[in-house]
């Protein structure tokens, strides 16, 4: 009778003790999800920073969409430059930005016409509720962030962290097909599948009215996915992920990589990878460019909705 | 040993016996099927992929998700409230079999249950991917998908020791059930509110097959996972054992 008294509170106890550690040590865990999300935030309070983006879209490795931009961002004085290139199928396509705390402008690689769009009211209303709100952000996003976890689950194990000797970290992700989950395998034909009906829309467009659109004049070139629209057979091949943390913590360099398989109308099989690549570079220390309008040609653009504003202005 | 394997035999055949757990085996071998045929019907609609070498996997997914969890609350309220209050538990006991082999016996029977179902699922689903399944995109890694099958039914063994625990606690068979299904929600649902329950949860353990299909998990986070999931079925196990060793019934 003793001994099975000691057998079953040894085991008790010894099972406990074993549970409580390796709980702990996997709440603690000093994985390389966690590095990334402490990056993530460091780089997201960075004030400036100057941003060298690609993204290429390959099919069955053709380059299909090659796109190619430079931003300058400094958030306190809300100012922002840069420049970006989308290389497509048919054409290039070049965009010139510059925006600032009184509006947009920008113009086009082939002509020589500035766009501007004023910003009014808007933004100086954000900045109130930005100070107000402050504090209820940081606990919305702590709870945002519990979420994600919890989302995330078990998969937070396939993040891999790699020290180099310079204090940098190399932060690694790798997917495949039976490591996505089910439900995000299922949401991908759709999602494939709403991007490219929404564009098929826009092909009767004039490239006139696409000129005073930025978004739009990407959107018709990024993403025209109308000769390559998979019908059957969508799923996600891989997702991959690799970033370079630097010794602030800061996020350097992302690359990211996405591959879809799946057949077209003809029952051809496609392979779709689109490739990101992000440099980031001098943190707190970027000065957008700003531009003078004097003596250009300028053409001034109205939102839609803002023209009830323009009377009172 | 003798009576071990005679307790044994004795709840596999009183399992088999029930309706439920053929009907429950019936559907967990159809349900495969079913959704991989709808998937490929609905193929020029949604555009899915029917059965991919990937199938095994998502359909594990589900399993240890629902289907297994629920099939062990129904077996565990059968093989312990239901057999205490319809006073069929005195019968086994009054046999020449200790209490720790009683109870281990019932375990024992419920870890072949989940081995059983895990290996139909794994048998139907390779055959639906084999019928109506494409060869896009990679092959089937066995020796991986084996790894995660056995993952998943250790993670299963463990979730079923924590409910027999707590189906010490009940007399009758329909409160146990609400309270298990209610608590394996709420355990669920808990790790979006609180950060850090679900390092301590056996309910968060249910898709940490995952971990095993990949390469690039470091060897200390696979040992102290394994290490979590046996300790918390041996925890509840002995917890377990010490409610039924000193049950009246």
């Amino acid at each position: 009778m003793k001994k099975k008294w000691l057998m079953t509170g040894g085991a008790i106890a010894v099972s406990g003790a074993v549970m409580l550690t390796t709980g702990l040590t996997a709440m603690a865990g000093t994985s390389g999800y966690e590095d990334y999300k402490s990056a993530l935030k460091a780089t997201q309070a960075l004030k400036s920073v100057s941003i060298q983006a690609d993204a290429v879209l390959q099919d069955n490795g053709n380059v299909l969409n090659n796109a190619h931009g430079q931003l300058k961002v400094s958030l306190p004085d809300r100012k922002m430059s840069g420049n970006v290139q989308v290389t497509g199928k048919g054409a290039q396509q070049s965009v010139d930005l510059f925006s600032g705390t009184t509006g947009e402008v920008w113009k086009t690689g082939g002509s020589d016409t500035y766009f501007v769009k004023q910003d009014k009211q808007e933004k100086q209303d954000g900045e109130q509720q930005d100070s107000t709100e402050n504090g209820q952000s940081a606990l919305m996003n702590k709870q945002a962030e519990t979420v994600i976890d919890a989302l995330v689950g078990n998969l937070k194990n396939y993040v891999s962290v790699n020290g180099q000797t310079d204090g940098s970290k190399q932060i690694s992700l790798q997917l495949d097909n039976a490591q996505i989950p089910a439900v995000v395998q299922a949401l991908a034909p759709l999602a494939f599948k709403h991007l490219s009906g929404e564009h098929d829309g826009q092909q009767g467009q004039n490239s006139a009215t696409d000129q005073a659109n930025p978004d739009k004049l990407f959107g018709k070139n990024l993403f025209n996915l109308k000769d390559i629209a998979l019908t059957q057979d969508i799923q996600i091949q891989s997702v991959s992920l690799q970033a370079t943390v630097n010794v602030h913590n800061q996020i350097e360099r992302q690359q990211a990589s996405i591959s879809f398989t799946g057949k077209d109308a003809g029952g051809v099989s496609h392979t779709l990878t689109l490739n990101t690549d992000v440099h980031l570079s001098a943190f707190d220390q970027t000065i957008p460019d700003t531009i003078d309008l004097a003596g250009k040609k300028v053409q001034q653009v109205q939102e839609h909705q803002g023209h009830h504003n323009d009377s009172n202005d | 040993m003798i009576s071990l394997q005679a307790g044994i035999r004795n709840e596999l055949l009183l399992m088999l016996y029930r309706r439920k757990t053929m009907i429950f085996f019936v559907v967990a071998a159809v349900l495969p099927i079913l959704l991989a045929m709808s998937f490929h019907a609905l193929q020029p609609v949604i555009g899915l992929v029917a059965a991919s070498p990937s199938f095994p996997i998502q359909m594990l997914e589900l399993y240890t998700l629902f289907m297994i969890p629920l099939f062990l609350f129904l077996a565990i309220a059968d093989l312990f409230p239901q057999e205490v209050s319809a006073r069929t538990m005195k019968l086994t006991l009054l046999r020449p079999i200790t209490r720790f082999r009683a109870f281990a016996a019932k375990l024992l029977a419920l870890g072949m249950a989940i081995a059983a179902m895990l290996v139909l699922l794994a048998i139907v689903s390779l055959l639906c991917h084999a019928a109506i399944g494409t060869s896009d995109g990679g092959s089937i890694d066995l020796i991986g998908y084996g790894k995660a099958y056995i993952a998943g039914f250790l993670s299963m063994w463990a979730l079923s020791s924590l409910f027999v625990f707590f189906a010490q606690f009940f007399r009758s068979a329909s409160g146990f059930l609400i309270f298990s299904i209610i608590l394996y929600a709420v355990a669920k649902v808990f790790p979006f509110f609180v950060k850090g329950f679900s390092s301590f949860s056996l309910t968060s353990y249910t898709d940490w097959y995952l971990v095993w299909l990949s390469h690039s998990v470091s060897a200390g986070s696979l040992l102290t996972s394994t290490l979590f999931v046996i300790s918390g079925m041996i925890l509840f196990f002995s917890l377990g054992y010490l409610m039924f060793e000193r049950k009246e019934v």
